[in-house]
């Protein structure tokens, strides 16, 4: 019987040669694709609704969270990037930390995954249901009743229009993704255009007095503001997911990712600039469909605040559908190393997709959207893409100890200054979270090691594979001569 | 019995007239083909029209004197003009008055070559034939003396599919004809990501087969209860970057067929696209007999008998 410590720091063993091979044939993403891969999968996570609930808290200074959250951001990825490179497989953060750091920590991130995409999904669900109101009322004159638009707490019963949302994406990814992924592509291109459109329109509101007061919170009030907009980045890992495809990733990945967060921080600078210059940061506070309403206060009339709300229904959507299919698909993953029930893996043989899981994935972030104000959402949301990165930067680390051999397809540079940097800023931004969703955080990763102590440990794919090696198997992989991290 | 074999007058006939000849010596039937007069429509000015009429008889007979030359002499045969309404209601009538096993129909004139194209005619075929409705690609031909070399059933997965797969191993048994089971599937690729690799559609397509694979197994478990032995049989798993590779992705006879069932092909009048049956339909490389919802009854039921 293998010990406890076998068991948890079991580590998956990636068929080497086979990928290779497979991988070179298939290299066809360039500089450019792969920037518009990071760009489009970032953009309009956030944009359209964290300014509400961030510049209360940071002040105009909010120009400055964005920076702070897009410099640690584009830390964490670079490390992101080198995992990658030095694991011949291609996944999700879960998939890397299951080959590199081992089982147990594999469900860490896991945890922090489902939160990641998860929660995201319901808060970009909420500020959807903002935006639908807000164009509900431009087109026909009605709204849908604060009771049925908003969460318990901030004064509804149920966020209906999000439930809706959610069916509505449940269905599309249920009768088949192919289509889906079509629609994507138009929607990132939709995303930018009505962003750009803000940016236009807003500046001729310019009034240079609403930046008078700069940092009323003063420091700490800037990296709480980043704490939530953190949320408005996450996406702009899957640049590293698509390391397997990319023509050249040692020159091609870090350039491509630094090209994204530029332009992405570059947007959402521009967006916070047009819309603070555009009215005092005291109004942002309680504003829904923040970007539609500010329109509609400089020019005077209703359409461009229309557009802007048109365009932010439309994109939102496609938001919340890869938010959905990324979560089910992570889930699909697990459930194939045994690490979540076989539900998750089922794939029904007429739709080709996994409809249960896509349907209890959907039915949770529904009931997250229906009921939780957007401001935990959100935070949850970052505090879960920052825990994930602190555990990719720790990971390029302890491998770089491990295995200095390794052939890695990218080595982060200035080692060990940057990921060292990338979880310093972690735990800053981390700092400035609500104690609230720190406790919960803690409370959501325990229940999935619970989770995993009571079941995936027996039920591991790996570990019944393992135990029937037999434990006097020399190949038997697993660190048991090193030391795991603890 | 009979195989009725619908002919359009004025068109190239020749890909169903093959189709009819392979079914017929296979299934041991004998051929009917049908050219129907559309203009006899009683309700019309006759004089006024008989100008057309007897233009379009000329046609019709053309059509079926073709048809006499293709048929060898081997396969009992008869060809009719038959007067209808419309030529889909008369194609159905003369399957009822001559109890037809199977209805041939060729491409629409606008087929690809090698492709299954639907007209309008076979499209209203596929709703209201109470018999399985064979359509045969732009171009089919096959060698003199040929014999069905396979029958395959397209399985996707629903009951009705598996009710399918039971009606067609009883009509390969019956002809002495080796069956085998196929799916389909294409592997379509995520473009932006969520956290999650790019070919990760791939990994669910894999997993499928593995379900389709228990299922179809499963399905054949049961034809051996039913004491039906369709000689060798078979289940393939066809996947590709799209449809059509996928429905390449597996080895074809010459000639074969392959049943299908009109379930997914429900919303075919309105739209289309989406539905797997057509896609399915739109790039097989051999012939497709579809079995109509009517006509799925009669089908399943000969399993039983």
């Amino acid at each position: 019987m293998p010990t406890l410590r076998q068991q948890l720091f079991r580590i998956k063993p990636v068929p080497r040669q086979k990928e290779d091979v497979e991988t070179d044939l298939k290299r066809t993403i360039g500089l450019f694709s792969l920037t518009m891969v990071g760009v489009g999968s970032t953009i309009g996570t956030g944009i359209f609704f964290i300014l509400s609930e961030s510049v209360p808290v940071a002040g105009p200074a909010v120009i400055w969270s964005f920076v702070i959250a897009g410099a640690v951001a584009g830390l964490a990825v670079i490390c992101y990037a080198e995992l990658a490179g030095s694991v011949p497989v291609s996944g999700s953060s879960y998939s890397y930390a299951y080959a590199t750091l081992g089982e147990l920590p594999a469900m860490g991130v896991a945890a922090c995954l489902l939160l990641e995409y998860g929660v995201a999904g319901a808060a970009v669900a909420v500020g959807w249901s903002q935006y639908v109101n807000q164009l509900l009322f431009n087109l026909f004159g009605f709204q849908i009743p604060h009771a049925l638009a908003y969460a318990p707490e901030e004064g509804g019963i149920v966020n209906l229009p999000a439930i809706l949302l959610l069916a509505m994406c449940c269905f599309l990814l249920v009768r088949g993704t192919g289509e889906s992924i079509v629609v994507n592509a138009i929607m990132v291109c939709l995303k930018i255009g009505v962003l750009i459109f803000f940016i236009c329109v807003g500046v001729t509101g310019w009034d240079s007095n609403n930046f008078a007061d700069f940092a009323p919170f003063g420091i700490s009030g800037v990296v709480a503001g980043s704490g939530l907009i953190f949320f408005s980045y996450v996406g702009m890992d899957a640049v590293a997911t698509a390391g397997d495809e990319t023509k050249n990733p040692k020159k091609t990945m870090p350039r491509a990712l630094i090209a994204a967060l530029i332009i992405v921080t570059s947007v959402y600078v521009l967006v916070a600039v047009a819309a603070l210059s555009a009215q005092p940061w005291e109004k942002f506070d309680g504003q829904t469909a923040g970007l539609s309403a500010i329109l509609e206060n400089i020019v005077g009339s209703q359409w461009p605040g229309t557009v802007v709300a048109a365009g932010a229904v439309i994109s939102i959507f496609s938001v919340t559908l890869v938010s959905i299919y990324g979560q089910s698909r992570i889930l699909f993953t697990m459930a194939g190393d045994g690490m979540m029930p076989k539900l998750f893996r089922e794939v029904n043989p007429r739709t080709l997709t996994p409809v249960k899981g896509t349907i209890v994935v959907s039915a949770v972030i529904a009931v997250l959207a229906g009921f939780i104000p957007l401001n935990f959402l959100a935070e949850m949301t970052s505090i879960g893409t920052l825990v994930a990165f602190v555990v990719v930067s720790l990971a390029v680390i302890i491998l770089r100890v491990r295995e200095p051999n390794l052939e890695r397809g990218f080595k982060v540079p200035f080692y060990p200054v940057l990921p060292v940097l990338s979880i310093i800023g972690c735990f800053w931004i981390i700092s400035s979270l609500q104690v609230i969703t720190i406790v919960v955080f803690i409370i959501w990763t325990a229940f999935i090691l619970g989770l995993y102590f009571i079941f995936g440990r027996k039920s591991s794919v790996l570990g019944q594979q393992l135990a029937e090696a037999g434990p006097t198997n020399p190949e038997s992989p697993g660190p048991d001569s090193t030391g795991g991290a603890k | 019995m009979s195989i009725v074999v619908g002919l359009a007058p004025g068109q190239d006939n020749r890909a169903a007239v093959e189709l009819g000849i392979v079914l017929a010596r296979t299934y041991r039937r004998r051929i009917v083909a049908t050219a129907v007069d559309s203009a006899a429509f009683p309700m019309a000015p006759v004089h006024f029209e008989s100008q057309y009429e007897n233009r379009f008889r000329t046609v019709a007979e053309a059509a079926l004197d073709e048809a006499r030359a293709l048929i060898p002499s081997d396969i009992e045969s008869e060809c009719v003009l038959h007067s209808a309404r419309s030529s889909r209601r008369g194609l159905l009538e003369m399957c009822e008055k001559t109890d037809a096993y199977r209805l041939v129909v060729g491409p629409s004139s606008e087929g690809k070559p090698g492709k299954i194209a639907l007209g309008s005619v076979s499209n209203g075929l596929l709703h209201s034939a109470r018999l399985p409705v064979a359509l045969a690609p732009a171009g089919f031909g096959a060698p003199a003396g040929a014999r069905l070399e396979r029958i395959t059933a397209a399985y996707s997965g629903s009951s009705t599919s598996a009710d399918l797969i039971l009606g067609a191993a009883m009509v390969s048994a019956e002809s002495d004809v080796p069956f085998r089971i196929a799916s389909f599937a294409p592997r379509s690729r995520v473009v932006a990501s969520a956290n999650v690799p790019f070919d990760m559609e791939s990994r669910v397509i894999d997993e499928w087969t593995k379900t389709v694979q228990r299922d179809t197994d499963k399905i054949l478990c049961s034809i051996e209860q039913l004491h039906i032995k369709p000689g060798e049989t078979d289940v393939v798993v066809g996947t590709g970057a799209d449809w059509a590779a996928a429905l390449g992705a597996v080895e074809w006879k010459h000639p074969e067929v392959m049943m299908l069932g009109s379930s997914g092909l429900g919303a075919l009048k309105r739209v289309s696209l989406g539905s797997h049956a057509m896609r399915i339909l739109q790039n097989s490389p051999v012939p497709i007999v579809v079995v109509p919802r009517r006509a799925k009854a009669d089908y399943t039921r000969q399993q039983t008998v």
